[in-house]
């Protein structure tokens, strides 16, 4: 079986674990632990989900932790992509880690990638505009989008899919 | 010491096997000279082996002879001549002349002609495996659950030597590993009297190796149905 295999990445609590799971088919494989400090949960190995095609052909999901400790895991989830989503939380945008995962996966891997400022629906969310020039990132399409809502992430993930047809040509 | 130069051996002519993704050359060689020359340099008191290419019944004396090592009928030669030089008559036109230490019999060059013959079928062996190298390959990357594709192969059979290069693509950080794995693959093909020659080429994979436009296709259209 075919497994396309995209990443969905970012700094801590930009919505990748939300993303995967408003779109997966399955119910996704979380590693999530409870903050010491917070009752809030954040992803330590990965997350994963599913989109089958047919028998022969599925699109996966994967999502990478977003704390720094856990950046070694991002050498081993970035093998054999076809694609990656940047998720920058809209409503505190960390503008340098950011860049620095953006850095580290477009000079490790050749596959093309989007940039999706999640929160998009909240009242403190800094416009998809301002995001971009701080990022000062040409080369890539910005959306906006909502990682709660499936039809936003299902948009986020066509653009990224036509992007990757377009480097095919 | 006496010199003959009486027997003719045939030389093959070019064969090139074509198919779309790979090619293995078989050169233009003097292929049975070179291992009747080699399976008697293996014998203790074999001096030289004499033959001349420019008889004009070159073609008859080698099929004469191939065709005699082949079914292993070593009553097709006879055997003539007296201490340290010898005429090994092969069936009923051809010769090769031998000289030796004084002190050898015809049951050492006997042995020599059958070593010549084993080496003749385990080159024949090789080059039908060639002929199936790809799918040997890519069955053995799948046995070792490597993640490698080939581009091309491109290999050149000589009578000694097998030459040329093997195009694969795979993950950058299994290169050194992957490039090691088909060089031992290579290396257990091969019969002890052929050289390994052959370059491997790892190049890095591209997104293409990953997916196919079709399959993108079908990704696409099955996301815009959700």
């Amino acid at each position: 079986m075919m497994k396309a295999k995209i990443l969905v990445t970012g700094d801590f609590n930009a919505g990748k674990t939300t993303f995967i799971q408003s779109i997966s088919e399955i119910d996704p494989v979380y590693t999530d632990k409870k903050m010491f400090e917070s009752e809030e949960l954040t992803t330590v190995a990965m997350d994963f989900g599913r989109i089958t095609v047919d028998e022969d052909l599925a699109l996966y999901l994967f999502g990478t932790p977003g704390q720094e400790r856990f950046d070694f895991m991002w050498d081993i989830l970035k093998e054999d992509i076809i694609g990656f989503v940047l998720l920058v939380d809209s409503t505190g945008p960390k503008i340098q880690n950011t860049l620095k995962i953006l850095e580290f996966f477009s000079t490790k891997s050749d596959a093309p990638y989007v940039i999706a400022c999640t929160k998009q629906d909240q009242h403190d969310a800094v416009p998809v505009e301002t995001i971009r020039e701080q990022l000062r990132v040409d080369s890539a399409q910005v959306l906006a989008c909502v990682a709660t809502d499936r039809e936003s992430v299902k948009q986020v993930l066509l653009v990224l899919l036509r992007e990757v047809l377009e480097k095919m040509s | 010491m006496h010199a003959f130069a009486l027997a003719y051996i045939h030389t093959y002519t070019q064969t090139q096997i074509q198919v779309p993704t790979f090619r293995i050359h078989h050169m233009e060689r003097n292929l049975m000279k070179e291992l009747i020359n080699m399976a008697f340099r293996h014998v203790r008191g074999i001096r030289q082996i004499h033959s001349s290419d420019d008889s004009s019944h070159i073609s008859h004396t080698a099929e004469s002879l191939r065709d005699m090592l082949y079914s292993n009928q070593m009553n097709l030669f006879s055997l003539e001549g007296k201490r340290g030089c010898f005429y090994l008559r092969i069936w009923n036109n051809g010769w090769i002349g031998v000289t030796t230490d004084v002190g050898i019999n015809e049951i050492l060059i006997k042995a020599a002609l059958e070593r010549a013959w084993r080496l003749l079928l385990k080159h024949n062996q090789l080059e039908q495996r060639l002929t199936y190298i790809q799918k040997d390959i890519e069955e053995y990357f799948s046995s070792r659950g490597v993640s490698a594709r080939i581009q091309d192969i491109n290999l050149v059979m000589e009578d000694t030597a097998l030459s040329g290069k093997i195009e694969v693509t795979a993950r950058e950080e299994r290169r050194e590993a992957i490039k090691e794995q088909l060089m031992q693959f290579i290396e257990k093909q091969l019969p002890h009297f052929i050289t390994n020659n052959v370059h491997v080429i790892i190049e890095k994979q591209s997104l293409l190796d990953r997916i196919t436009r079709d399959q993108l296709m079908k990704i696409i259209r099955r996301v815009e149905r959700l």
